[in-house]
């Protein structure tokens, strides 16, 4: 029966830094490491919007 | 779904005569400016670059949490630069009783980082055209309304 309560007691405490290790990890939309930066001048639209 | 944080919808609207690869490098700048390098505690970094469309990242700490995204959209309306910048993702933490229980308020992650980059943005675009119109829907102070 103690088991049982400390194993429940150490997972309540160990949820919440695993969630953030998984927050971390998971929830980004860009790599870490950009491999190639993106070239700003692709900015330019040229003469594609103009009246 | 979530209620979106109340600052959230920050955003930034400028009107100006520069030309795109001015606005560009004005942009860049601004996000250069804003990350702090030694110990990488944040930055901005640009993530895509599309003709009238960048799209920057906030980055915590060593860069390996992405804690917002936000894009800079620019059209043409009658020979002038019409400019929008928004909060297109972002995360929200908040402060636990023993890493589970929710105790505080919820905090917009990277909202001081950004409201950093419109400041440095705004204050490189009045200098380089002094004409452009500049609208910000909400406080730039850093610790005002980060929590909701």
């Amino acid at each position: 029966m103690n088991a049982a309560v400390e194993v429940l007691i150490g997972a309540a405490l160990l949820a919440g830094p695993l969630y953030k290790l998984y927050w971390l990890v998971n929830t980004r939309a860009h790599p870490r490491v950009q491999q190639t930066p993106p070239d700003v001048s692709a900015f330019d639209r040229g003469q594609e919007d103009t009246p | 779904m979530a209620k979106p944080h109340k600052h959230a919808g920050l955003r930034l609207l400028v009107t100006t005569s520069l030309a795109d690869a001015d606005i560009a490098r004005l942009a860049k700048q601004a996000a250069a400016g804003v990350t702090v390098k030694v110990p990488q505690w944040s930055s901005v970094r640009l993530e895509k670059a599309e003709p009238g469309f960048l799209v920057f990242s906030v980055r915590g700490p060593g860069g390996l949490a992405e804690l917002m995204e936000f894009a800079l959209e620019a059209v043409t309306d009658s020979g002038a630069t019409k400019m929008r910048s928004t909060i297109t993702r972002y995360k929200q933490s908040q402060s636990t009783f023993a890493g589970v229980i929710p105790t505080g308020p919820k905090k917009l992650s990277g909202l001081a980082t950004y409201r950093k980059w419109i400041q440095n943005f705004t204050a490189a675009l009045r200098e380089a055209d002094p004409s452009a119109a500049i609208d910000v829907n909400g406080p730039l102070t850093a610790s005002v309304g980060e929590y909701l």
